[in-house]
């Protein structure tokens, strides 16, 4: 188990690399630099050429990739250039954000992708049953900025019931904060719960036609005993297996959710950066969530051989 | 082992696997047609496809042509069945005519990065050893990429333009398909026949073409299919942030971006747009659900 | 907050609700509650600039209130409050509220300055001498590196020479700063300067202490102190800037206890939470959201009198447009209101030819003739003479925004109607375009500036200027030795009227090369909501200053 972890860990270190020279290749083929947005669109070529300089964008290319590796192995991340702070520190402040949206997503979604998968399960092929796949297969198939912006039409703007965008303080209390992330983490949670309620519809139907659960029923146990002690108990690892992927898939669509609602994480620190071609934050950025990716999937895979320990992966 | 040995033999594989394939083929249609979700799936699909390719004889209206005066028009307006839009274009003929970019950039996006999955899955899986690690920790940097980040970021190196998008959206499904066709290939280069088939001295090309490649193509049909499915968000994402197709050519995603700010006074223009692309995804991952159902044994109920 | 009764827009809204719930097709909720009316140039806004003068007015009839937190979006966060290295729009907003200038626009527009940090000045009489007398009870914000002390002339000396040590300087035309007394400072030019008022008055130009500059380093654009009567307490970059009320201002009591500013990049989402009343003022909203504005009952447009001007530059490097005639064919072959009505509906902007704004002292309505009007026959014919007949293609480059799209699309038509002219649209985000700029690569460029000032240097004075070359100033770029030696003869005079000569035979001297296409006068537009009482159009919203400026907010 530890032998395997570390080969995992190992194995972070190639990934890594490549992630750090493709974003390093992309910012520098980006049309456009920091200068060209830190002196705003009045500036003269001369102050543009200075400034240049001064942010060492005048050496060659190889120069400054050497000079980048060589600062991130000795952990430092750079400055960004936007926010004249620590790369590092930015994204510190920003990852827990990211992080608290997307997880309360992933809740929502799980909870509701078991619950509707366990009910299709058990009411095969009735109509129940093709609702709840047909509802969760819709609501991941619907572009998350579109969502967003017609469920902030209607329920803030038009009943005033949400607020609009940001995150709210905790000074006023956990609701205004929670009313803040309503409307993103359900987003968030609509194309992970499609996914779910599949996997947990399959993985139950497998388990509830499996012998020794019909040797149980003929016992004499409880239906809901045998559904939530024994069917889901062998049900959850598919759904765990999947989990981190979803994770993944989650973070593609905080970028594009925490845009629309302005909330301060991840998403928006990435597309800030890249709009004002920060080179070392968009590079940091990328790099952190590659890295929160990979150790997620990681940490599911020894839940998953946690849970069923005959597994080798 | 003379040639005509080789030949026949050869023959009497491909004839019975041709055979076995035909049955296969037919039994899974059977078993999709049994899905009712599936085959209202297909319907959705064979009428996008159908809209996007008649959308001339569909839309009798141009989706381009401006008419000032008649901005905004609500729906069932007299002649414009879904109103117009902020510049009294027919949204009817724009968004039909919009289905025609969105699914031809989503099944461009898709075959470019299925083929580009495919040499790389097939290479790695094959060659296996460095080859592997090497392409396979690529393809790992990549998938660690947010996929609507690395479309936005590729996009803006590119350019604009559909070709670019595709390109675009191709590569960033990459890894996807070449993660896939790796784990089918690995699988398969050590089943029994391929191993006679090497004994047999056929090529590396010749087994990866004639053997592997066939019997991996099922799992690869579905990711095709279900990849589509979000080609098109990943389209429409990015012609909502302005990226991507060039005006004045209607896509889904830059409909809706424009309609986005008339959402308190003409709310249409940005509702119908999104409800073409939530009926098409719907239809691609029903279609595609469908398919894996049929060809996983473990779904025969 | 929300509106009382059963409206329309809230039966719309369930329907829209329901259709979200049970994705309907086919009809979409928004039937019968649609207003017909959206015909263009009808609406009732007209010049802008005249409501927020009818709202100063109502302003001052109403009693004042103290308290209160006022909320203010903006589109993006300035990535630096320092004075040194601010720019754009939301900065100077922002900075204005921190610090004073020495003197600040009149509150009519009439291209006047009132006292401010400064009680009077004077010039020399050949005019590179400035005399400024400051006001002796003026005190910094208390800060981690000196106590509140008193402001004196040697912090506005280094305040400004700080600046025009600065990379990005303005005052190229200022040889030095000094104090000459405990509360006076000499300003000493290399040659008169006109525009020597006008500039002071920028936010570059608040006063900061020499203590807190070094003491935070590289720091201090996240921890400003100057002698504003607001006090900056937190500057999260992309989230929100928070100021209080500054207790020891030298002026006014601020009535406000705070001001909070916001940052929602999209424009819709600004609207919204001006709707929802999460924001008190939305600055830069879309032109598409200010009917909305306009019909909503808790809401008030007001606008800035700042002019942006809407331009598309022609390439002098790239492409047909190198050739006069093209460059006049084209400029004759659209049709500007048709651009105004398509991406300004609403009724933002005004019809122009030219590069003079129209709220500038130097603009006259006969200025429009230098520019031939629309005339797609002459146009056509000219093209043909270019050797043309057939047109041709040519890309049009912008950073993308819904307006400019539009811009683009009618553009497209008109350009293939009149000329067979086919327009690629090259929308990308603002740095790759600023990057097309710098570098010259395109062939016509969709863009615009604004003029910070009534005063025809910062518009027309900049628009053709050679040093303003590849920026987007002059990205064509226009190159005239003679043009550049008359404006600077425009700069070293006082006298309004001589340079109001000047500047006239500038523009006629520009605009018979057609650099550009000029049609649209856009003023910012702001929402703000019903009980926001606010009165400073002319400086950047000056919230609250020495004696003119107080704004409030109903509780």
């Amino acid at each position: 188990m530890l032998r395997l972890v570390w080969k995992r860990l190992l194995q972070l270190i190639p990934t890594m690399l490549i992630v750090v020279s493709i974003t390093f290749v992309i910012t520098r083929v980006i049309p456009g630099d920091p200068v060209s947005v830190l002196a705003g669109p009045e500036a003269d070529p001369q102050v543009i050429a200075e400034l240049q300089a001064s942010l060492g964008l005048d050496k060659s290319i190889p120069e400054q990739f050497v000079m980048y590796v060589s600062d991130i192995c000795r952990g430092d991340f750079g400055t960004s250039l936007n926010y004249n702070e620590p790369v590092f520190s930015l994204i510190l402040d920003r990852i827990p954000k990211t992080l608290l949206i997307t997880f309360t997503g992933l809740i929502i979604a799980l909870v509701g992708g078991i619950v509707l998968g366990t009910v299709s399960a058990l009411r095969q092929n009735s109509i129940i049953d093709h609702l709840c796949t047909f509802f969760a297969l819709l609501g991941a198939s619907m572009p998350v900025f579109w969502i967003a912006i017609m469920s902030i039409f209607v329920f803030s703007v038009q009943l005033g019931l949400l607020p609009v965008m940001g995150m709210g303080s905790l000074d006023q209390g956990i609701g205004d904060v929670a009313s803040h992330m309503l409307l993103p983490c359900l987003c968030l949670a609509l194309a992970p719960m499609a996914t779910f309620t599949r996997t947990t519809r399959s993985s139950m139907l497998d388990t509830i036609n499996n012998d020794y659960i019909r040797a149980l029923r003929a016992r004499g146990v409880k239906e809901r005993r045998i559904i939530w002690k024994h069917a889901f108990k062998n049900a959850l690892p598919p759904i765990i297996s999947i989990l981190g992927v979803q994770l993944g898939i989650s973070f593609s669509g905080a970028i594009m959710t925490e845009n629309i609602f302005s909330w301060p994480g991840m998403g928006t620190l990435i597309s800030t950066a890249i709009n004002t071609r920060d080179y070392a934050l968009v590079q940091g950025a990328i790099l952190t969530l590659a890295v929160v990716n990979v150790v997620i999937s990681l940490l599911m895979d020894i839940l998953y051989m946690l849970i069923q320990p005959k597994v080798k992966i | 082992m003379n040639t005509t040995n080789t030949a026949a033999s050869e023959r009497a594989i491909s004839s019975e696997a041709l055979f076995k394939r035909e049955e296969k083929a037919n039994s899974l249609w059977r078993k999709f047609c049994r899905n009712r979700a599936a085959v209202v799936g297909l319907i959705i699909v064979a009428f996008m496809v159908f809209i996007a390719v008649f959308s001339p004889l569909v839309a009798q209206q141009s989706p381009n042509e401006l008419d000032l005066p008649n901005r905004l028009l609500p729906p069932l307006s007299p002649g414009h069945l879904f109103g117009t839009d902020e510049f009294g274009r027919d949204l009817f003929a724009r968004i039909i005519y919009g289905s025609r970019t969105s699914i031809i950039i989503a099944a461009g996006a898709s075959v470019v990065g299925c083929l580009l999955g495919l040499v790389v899955g097939l290479v790695a899986g094959y060659a296996g050893g460095a080859v592997d690690s090497v392409l396979m920790r690529i393809v790992d940097g990549m998938f660690a990429f947010p996929s609507i980040l690395l479309s936005i970021v590729l996009v803006t190196v590119l350019g604009n333009g559909a070709l670019n998008v595709i390109l675009a959206l191709g590569i960033s499904s990459l890894p996807k398909f070449a993660r896939v066709v790796r784990g089918q290939v690995t699988i398969l280069k050590n089943e029994e026949y391929c191993n006679a088939e090497r004994v047999l001295g056929a090529s590396h090309l010749r087994l990866v073409i004639r053997h592997i490649l066939p019997n991996a193509m099922s799992p690869i049909i579905v990711y095709f299919t279900l990849n589509i499915a979000s080609a098109i968000l990943s389209e429409a994402g990015l012609s909502f942030l302005g990226l991507g197709i060039i005006a004045p050519t209607p896509s889904w995603g830059n409909i809706l971006r424009a309609g986005n700010s008339f959402l308190g006074t003409a709310p249409h223009v940005a509702f119908l747009p999104g409800a073409f692309i939530l009926l098409a995804v719907l239809g691609f991952n029903l279609t595609g659900d469908g398919i894996r159902d049929a060809l996983d044994p473990k779904m025969k109920r | 907050m929300a509106k009382t009764g059963f409206s329309p827009k809230k039966l719309m809204s369930l329907l829209v609700a329901s259709a979200l719930l049970f994705t309907a097709v086919g009809g979409c909720g928004a039937d019968g509650t649609q207003e017909p009316e959206n015909s263009a140039g009808e609406s009732g806004t007209g010049r802008t600039p005249v409501a927020a003068l009818d709202k100063l007015e109502e302003s001052r009839s109403a009693e004042p209130v103290e308290g209160g937190t006022l909320t203010i979006s903006m589109d993006k966060a300035p990535t630096s409050l320092d004075p040194l290295r601010i720019s754009g729009y939301n900065a100077y907003v922002v900075c204005q509220q921190l610090g004073d200038t020495l003197i600040i626009h009149d509150p009519e527009g009439k291209g006047e300055f009132l006292p401010n940090l400064a009680t009077s000045w004077e010039t020399s009489e050949d005019g590179l001498q400035w005399v400024f007398q400051l006001r002796d009870d003026v005190h910094f914000q208390k800060g981690e590196y000196q106590d509140g002390r008193l402001m004196t002339a040697e912090d506005v000396a280094y305040s400004f020479m700080r600046n025009k040590e600065h990379v990005n300087n303005t005052l190229g035309f200022v040889e030095k700063v000094e104090a000459t007394g405990e509360f006076e400072v000499t300003f000493t030019l290399y040659q008169p300067t006109a525009t020597l008022l006008y500039e002071i008055t920028l936010p570059n130009f608040i006063i900061v202490p020499q203590e807190e500059v070094e003491g935070w380093g590289d720091e201090f654009g996240a921890h400003v102190i100057s002698t504003g009567a607001f006090q900056l307490e937190s500057h999260e970059i992309d989230q929100q800037t928070t100021m209080v009320r500054n207790e020891n201002y030298w002026g006014n009591r601020p009535y406000l206890d705070k001001v909070v500013f916001k940052v929602i990049q999209d424009a819709n989402q600004r609207l919204n939470a001006l709707i929802t009343g999460e924001i008190d003022l939305a600055l830069s909203l879309s032109s598409d959201s200010l009917q909305q504005v306009l019909d909503d009952p808790n809401l008030d447009l007001v606008s800035l009198n700042k002019v942006q001007m809407n331009t598309i530059a022609f390439s002098y490097e790239n492409g047909p447009t190198t050739d006069l005639r093209v460059r006049q064919a084209l400029s004759m072959a659209t049709d500007r209101q048709a651009l105004i009505d398509a991406a300004f509906a609403d009724g933002t902007a005004e019809y122009t030819k030219i590069p003079l704004p129209q709220n500038s002292w130097a603009y006259d309505e006969s200025l429009q003739d230098l520019v031939p009007d629309y005339d797609p026959e002459a146009a056509r014919q000219l093209l043909a003479e270019a050797g043309y007949p057939d047109g041709f293609e040519i890309t049009l480059s912008y950073a993308a925004s819904v307006e400019r799209d539009r811009i683009g699309v009618v553009l497209q038509q008109l350009w293939k109607e009149n000329l067979n002219v086919d327009v690629i649209l090259d929308a990308t985000e603002t740095a790759t375009y600023n990057d097309k700029v710098h570098s010259g690569n395109g062939e016509l460029y969709l863009g615009g500036i604004t003029a910070s000032s009534t005063d025809p240097a910062f518009s027309l004075g900049y628009s053709f200027d050679s040093s303003k070359a590849h920026a987007s100033y002059n990205p064509g770029p226009y190159i005239n030795e003679a043009w550049d030696a008359l404006n600077l003869e425009a700069l070293a005079i006082t006298d309004q009227a001589e340079r109001t000569e000047i500047y006239h035979q500038l523009l006629e001297m520009a605009m018979e090369d057609c650099p550009g296409i000029w049609f649209a006068d856009q003023y910012p537009c702001w929402g703000v909501r019903k009980g926001v009482h606010m009165t400073d159009f002319d400086n950047w919203f000056l919230i609250c200053n020495g004696e003119t400026y107080n704004a409030w907010k109903e509780p």
